[in-house]
C-alpha cells in the first residue's frame, strides 16, 4: 500500500513540475511576442506610410501656398518640407529591421518612383527664388501624382499591419491555449496530489492507532504474564518449603536411622528442592526487578564483612563442584550504604557464575579493593570466558551463551539482570571482562559511603 | 533671464525667422512673467559643455556615440521643479513630453552630432534628444524611445501650472 503510494504521489509530483516547467516555457516565449505587437503599434509600416503621406500633402501645399503671390511664402519653408518628405522616404526605406513597409507588395513601387523624382527635383527645390510661381505650381503637379499611389501604399502598409497583427494575436491565442491545458494538467495533477497525501495521511492516523492498540494489548498481556509467574512462584514457595522441613527432618535424624540408600536419595531429593526454591526467588525477584518493585534496606555496611560472608556461605557450593574460592586482597574497613542481603546475593550470583565456569582450573579469586571514592569487588575465573559474541547479551534476561535445551550449565539467566538491577539501585556498576579461554572477571562498583569513613 | 537677454532673444527671434524655421531649436519658457523664446543654432549648441552618450535606440544601432549639450543646461536660469513637463515639437510637428524629472535623473542631451556628424534634417536631424538607455534598464521601456524625439525643433515649459 505505501509503496504503490510513493510512486504515484513520485509520478504526479513528475507531472506537477514538467507542467510548471512547460508553463514558465511559455510564459518566457510570451514576452518577445508582446513586445512585437506593442513595438508594431508604436512605430510599425501604418504609422511610418502614413507621416509619408502626411509630409507629401504638407509639401504639396506649401508649394501651392508659395505659388500664390498673395501670400509671400519664403522658399526655405518649401525646401524644408521637401527635406522632411525626403526623411520621411528615408525611414520608409529603413522600415522596420532593415525591410520595407510593405515590402512584396506592388505599392511598395512608389517609393522608387519617389526617390527618383526627390533627385530629380532637388537643384530646382534648393534654387527655388521668390516668384517662381511656374516653376512652383509644375513641382505641385509632379508631387500631387504622388497622392494617390502613397494612399494605396498606405492600405498595402495597414493590410500588412493588421497581418503582422493577426499573426501576433493567432501566435498570443494559440500559446493562451496552450498554458491553458497545461494549467489544466497543473491543476487536476496538484488536485490529484493534495488528494494522495489526504489519504496517505489518513491511512497513516489509522496504523498508528493499530500500533497504539496493540501495544496496550501488549502490556496488557505482559502485565497479565507478570502477575501470572509471582502468583504461580508465590504459590510454589509453601509447598518447596514444606518439602524443605521434611527433607531436613528426616536427614538430620529426627525420625530416627534411614537406611543409607534412602538417606541418599533424600539427599538428592533435598539439593533438587533448594535449588528448585532459588529458582522460584530468582523469578520472583526478577518480576519484582522488572516493575520496580524490588525492595531495599538502605543502611551503612561494612562491605568488605559482606563479601567475607558470601565467600564463606558460597564456599561449600565451590567445594561441591570441587572449586577453591580465595580471597586475593581485601581493604579494610570499605563503608558503603546499602541493602547488605542484596548486595550478598549479588556476590553470590557472581560467585556462582564463576564456580560454573571457571573449567579446568577450578580456582575462583575474589578481591575488594578500594579504588578512588569507589569500593570494587573483582571475582575472577580462568576458566572459557566469554565470546564476544555473547559479551553484548551478558545482562539480557534469559540468556545464556549455550541456549540449547541439552547446556552443560544449569540456570534460568536471568540472575545477571537482576544483580545488575541491585547494583544500579546502589547507583553503582556491575560489568566484566573477559578473554575467551583464558577467564573472565566480574566487577562490582559501589560508591563509597563518604561520611561513615569521615566519622571513622 | 535678465530683461536685456530677452530682449535680444526676441530681436534675434523677430529678425531672423528663417533660420529658425531650418536649422535651429526654439526654447519657449513661459513664467509669470510673460513667455520668454530663446534660438539656439547647432553651433550655439556645441558650444555649451558637451557630453558623449554611447547607446542604441530604435533608430540607431547599439554603441552609437551622439554628443550634445543636457537638456537641463538649457533651462538652468529657469526655477524647474521636478513635476514640470517638458512639451517637445519635430520639423514634422510630431509631438511629444518629458518629464522634467527624468531630465535630471538621466542626463539626457540634444544630440548635435551622431558619431561625430552632423545630423541632415533628411535623416534625424538637425537635433534629436538623446537618453542614455544602455546605462539604464529601465530605460529600455518602449515609452522612453518614444520621448527621444528626433527632428527637435522646439521645447516648450509653462511653469506657471
Amino acid at each position: 500500500m505505501t509503496s504503490g503510494f510513493a510512486i504515484v504521489r513520485w509520478a504526479l509530483a513528475g507531472v506537477v513540475f514538467v507542467a510548471l516547467g512547460v508553463t514558465s516555457m511559455f510564459l518566457f516565449q510570451l514576452q518577445p511576442v508582446i513586445d512585437d505587437v506593442f513595438n508594431a503599434r508604436r512605430a510599425g509600416p501604418v504609422w511610418i506610410t502614413t507621416r509619408l503621406q502626411f509630409e507629401l500633402g504638407r509639401l504639396n501645399e506649401t508649394l501651392a501656398e508659395f505659388a500664390n503671390p498673395a501670400l509671400d511664402i519664403d522658399p526655405e519653408e518649401v525646401q524644408l518640407r521637401f527635406d522632411i518628405l525626403w526623411a520621411r522616404y528615408n525611414l520608409s526605406e529603413e522600415g522596420q529591421e532593415g525591410v520595407r513597409a510593405a515590402e512584396g507588395t506592388e505599392e511598395v513601387e512608389v517609393l522608387d518612383r519617389l526617390i527618383a523624382v526627390l533627385r530629380a527635383e532637388e537643384e530646382t527645390v534648393f534654387s527655388l527664388e521668390r516668384g517662381d510661381y511656374e516653376e512652383a505650381l509644375r513641382l505641385h503637379d509632379v508631387f500631387t501624382e504622388f497622392s494617390e499611389p502613397l494612399n494605396d501604399y498606405t492600405i498595402a502598409a495597414k493590410d500588412e499591419q493588421a497581418a503582422l497583427d493577426h499573426a501576433a494575436r493567432t501566435h498570443l491565442v494559440s500559446m493562451s491555449s496552450s498554458i491553458l491545458y497545461v494549467s489544466i494538467t497543473l491543476g487536476v495533477a496538484s488536485l490529484l496530489l493534495s488528494l494522495l497525501l489526504f489519504l496517505e495521511a489518513r491511512q497513516q492516523r489509522r496504523n498508528s492507532a493499530e500500533k497504539q492498540r496493540l501495544l496496550e494489548e501488549s502490556r496488557q498481556a505482559y502485565k497479565a504474564k507478570g502477575e501470572f509467574v509471582a502468583t504461580v512462584s508465590h504459590e510454589l514457595r509453601t509447598p518447596i518449603a514444606s518439602i524443605l522441613g521434611t527433607t531436613e527432618a528426616v536427614n538430620s535424624g529426627a525420625l530416627g536411622k534411614i537406611p543409607d540408600r534412602a538417606d541418599a536419595m533424600l539427599r538428592i531429593a533435598q539439593q533438587n528442592a533448594e535449588r528448585l526454591g532459588k529458582l522460584i526467588n530468582d523469578i520472583l525477584d526478577f518480576e519484582k526487578s522488572d516493575t520496580g518493585d524490588l525492595s531495599y534496606q538502605m543502611e551503612p555496611m561494612r562491605l568488605d564483612e559482606v563479601v567475607e560472608q558470601a565467600v564463606r556461605i558460597n564456599s561449600h557450593y565451590g567445594e561441591h563442584e570441587g572449586v577453591r574460592i580465595e580471597i586475593s586482597a581485601m581493604d579494610r574497613p570499605l563503608p558503603v550504604r546499602g541493602d547488605a542481603s542484596r548486595i550478598e546475593q549479588v556476590i553470590a550470583n557472581v560467585l556462582s557464575n564463576a564456580v560454573k565456569f571457571s573449567g579446568e582450573s577450578k580456582l575462583v579469586q575474589v578481591s575488594c579493593e578500594r579504588i578512588g571514592g569507589v569500593a570494587r569487588i573483582a571475582v575472577t575465573d580462568y576458566g572459557i570466558g566469554i565470546s564476544p559474541e555473547f559479551s553484548a547479551k551478558v545482562f539480557d534476561r534469559f540468556s545464556q551463551e549455550d541456549g540449547s535445551s541439552t547446556r552443560t550449565f544449569g540456570g534460568t539467566g536471568i540472575g545477571m539482570s537482576i544483580s545488575r538491577a541491585i547494583v544500579q539501585a546502589h547507583d553503582g556498576h556491575l560489568h566484566f571482562t573477559s578473554m575467551p579461554g583464558k577467564g573472565t572477571t566480574f566487577y562490582i562498583d559501589l560508591p563509597l559511603d563518604e561520611q561513615a569513613q569521615a566519622a571513622a | 533671464m535678465n530683461t536685456a537677454f530677452r530682449i535680444v532673444s526676441l530681436t534675434l527671434a523677430l529678425l531672423t525667422p528663417a533660420a529658425a524655421l531650418a536649422q535651429s531649436l526654439e526654447i519657449r519658457v513661459t513664467t509669470e512673467e510673460g513667455t520668454e523664446v530663446v534660438e539656439y543654432t547647432a553651433d550655439e549648441l556645441l558650444a555649451l559643455e558637451s557630453f558623449e552618450i554611447v547607446t542604441g535606440n530604435d533608430y540607431a544601432d547599439e554603441g552609437t556615440v551622439f554628443t550634445g549639450p543636457r537638456i537641463r543646461t538649457l533651462f538652468e536660469d529657469v526655477a524647474l521643479e521636478r513635476d514640470d513637463t517638458l512639451y517637445l515639437t519635430a520639423l514634422d510637428d510630431f509631438k511629444t513630453f518629458i518629464p522634467v524629472a527624468e531630465i535630471f535623473d538621466y542626463d539626457g542631451i540634444i544630440a548635435v552630432l551622431r558619431d561625430g556628424e552632423r545630423m541632415s534634417r533628411r535623416g534625424k536631424g538637425p537635433f534629436w534628444v538623446i537618453y542614455p538607455m544602455s546605462d539604464y534598464p529601465e530605460l529600455q521601456e518602449p515609452i522612453f524611445n518614444d520621448r527621444q524625439a528626433w527632428q527637435l525643433s522646439q521645447i516648450k515649459v509653462d511653469v506657471t501650472q
